[in-house]
């Protein structure tokens, strides 16, 4: 698909053990009682309301980093999902032209083998993004949204509100700055609910036994292919979690190289 | 002659002085004696914070750590996931309570570890694990950042009404 970038989940396996907040974008509508993070509203009430108190858990630097895995503690790292723009530049070459709309879409992948899907009541994804500068200052403008879906706080951070079983793609629409800035950094997380309420489980929604995927875009205004590139490493630098899954193999092998030859001294050539 | 003498006296010396630093230990036995602190200001002004960015479930909502904190939508110290989000309860109220006083310093409450270990270091705090889980930092940047003020107001002595009630607690 133009203007997609294919991620894998971005979690590196000792923090995907470790990690996680109740942040659930996974999902529902509990009847009474608020029992989870259920819907992106929940994310801006107090704490002590149990809410987020105004962390969303996008991974932002407004957040301290903190994403989705805060509380989806049992994330299994395999989630993998599409993001595309269109114009496509936003999201392939991390670059964007002052003042335009881009329309934005996340979608997870083989929606066939998500989590949950033998739930018959609450099936539910979620999504939440936010695009910011590096000092956390909302940058541009969201909309494009369906308001029943998602729950905006100002102009540049949204999360989905989860009420919908089975869902798997989001789309909005984000327009950047009138005048050219940079870099900023589109932070989004996506959970696939595992569908709490399966085969007589007590609850619609829990933070725990979801997936995760976690991602960030540094862009920056198109002030010509300098400015381009540097965001590209900038993202890639951002991106360094997924990458960082790699690093401990990479160790292996080196000490597979290096151990064997002494523990396993050569053979005679093979007859 | 002298010789041996000084030798046995080494001898029975040696085994004395090995035990005296074990015998400067406290009882280990013995109940802690915490800072006193303001409960209400606790209750009403630090829980939040503590709630907000430190009892994750992959943080200090964790069952397993040492420095465990209960919160609604978040470690829960009974029930099931029904309840995960019910109204704080007074025993774990009393927990967090104690748990945050036992990382206070009495000497130098400023050096606490409740204030030191969420705060950067380049801004004075101290190694903290759970600024590298993320990569972004600590939980605070500097000095300045008024949750961090909220806990060193408590360290300082600060106090609230008894009737002070946590923000959306009742909601």
């Amino acid at each position: 698909m133009p203007g997609t970038r294919q991620h894998s989940v971005a979690i590196a396996p000792a923090l995907a053990v470790a990690l996680a907040i109740a942040v659930a974008l996974a999902s529902v509508a509990a009847p009474s009682v608020a029992h989870a993070f259920h819907n992106g509203a929940v994310f801006d009430r107090p704490p002590g309301a149990g809410g987020g108190g105004g962390l969303f858990y996008t991974g932002s630097v407004r957040e301290r980093g903190w994403d989705c895995t805060a509380c989806h503690v049992e994330s299994r790292g395999r989630l993998r999902v599409d993001v595309a723009s269109q114009p496509p530049e936003l999201i392939t070459s991390g670059r964007f032209t002052a003042g335009t709309a881009y329309a934005i879409t996340i979608t997870m992948r083989d929606p066939q083998s998500q989590l949950g899907l033998a739930s018959t009541r609450s099936n539910y994804n979620g999504v939440g993004v936010s695009v910011l500068d590096a000092q956390g200052v909302p940058a541009g403008t969201i909309s494009g949204f369906d308001p029943s879906r998602f729950y905006a706080r100002g102009t540049s951070i949204l999360a989905s509100d989860s009420t919908v079983s089975n869902e798997t793609s989001w789309s909005f629409t984000w327009t950047a700055p009138a005048a050219a800035a940079g870099p900023l950094t589109i932070n989004l997380g996506v959970v696939d609910g595992n569908g709490a309420g399966v085969a007589g489980a007590s609850t619609l929604t829990d933070p725990l036994g979801d997936d995760v995927a976690i991602h960030a875009f540094v862009v920056s205004g198109a002030a010509g292919a300098q400015a381009a590139a540097g965001a590209q490493a900038a993202a890639g630098a951002r991106e360094g979690r997924g990458r960082s899954m790699w690093a401990p193999l990479i160790v292996a092998l080196v000490v597979v190289v290096v151990v064997r030859p002494r523990r396993r001294p050569a053979l005679p050539a093979a007859a | 002659m002298r010789r041996a003498a000084l030798l046995g006296l080494g001898l029975a010396v040696a085994p004395a002085a090995a035990v005296a630093p074990a015998a400067c230990q406290k009882d280990l036995d013995a109940p802690l004696d915490p800072v006193e602190l303001d409960r209400p200001f606790f209750d009403c002004r630090v829980q939040p914070v503590l709630t907000r960015s430190c009892a994750a479930l992959a943080c200090h909502g964790d069952p397993g750590r040492y420095f465990k904190l209960f919160a609604r939508n978040r470690l829960r110290i009974t029930g099931d996931e029904t309840q995960r989000n019910v109204f704080m309860r007074p025993e774990e109220r009393a927990h967090n309570y104690n748990a945050a006083r036992a990382f206070v310093d009495r000497a130098a409450p400023e050096r606490s570890l409740l204030l030191t270990k969420p705060l950067e270091q380049a801004a004075g705090g101290s190694f903290h694990v759970g600024a590298t889980l993320y990569r972004a930092g600590n939980v605070f940047a500097g000095t300045d950042d008024p949750d961090y003020q909220v806990l060193a107001q408590w360290l300082a002595g600060a106090t609230e009404a008894p009737t002070c009630q946590e923000p959306g607690s009742t909601l």
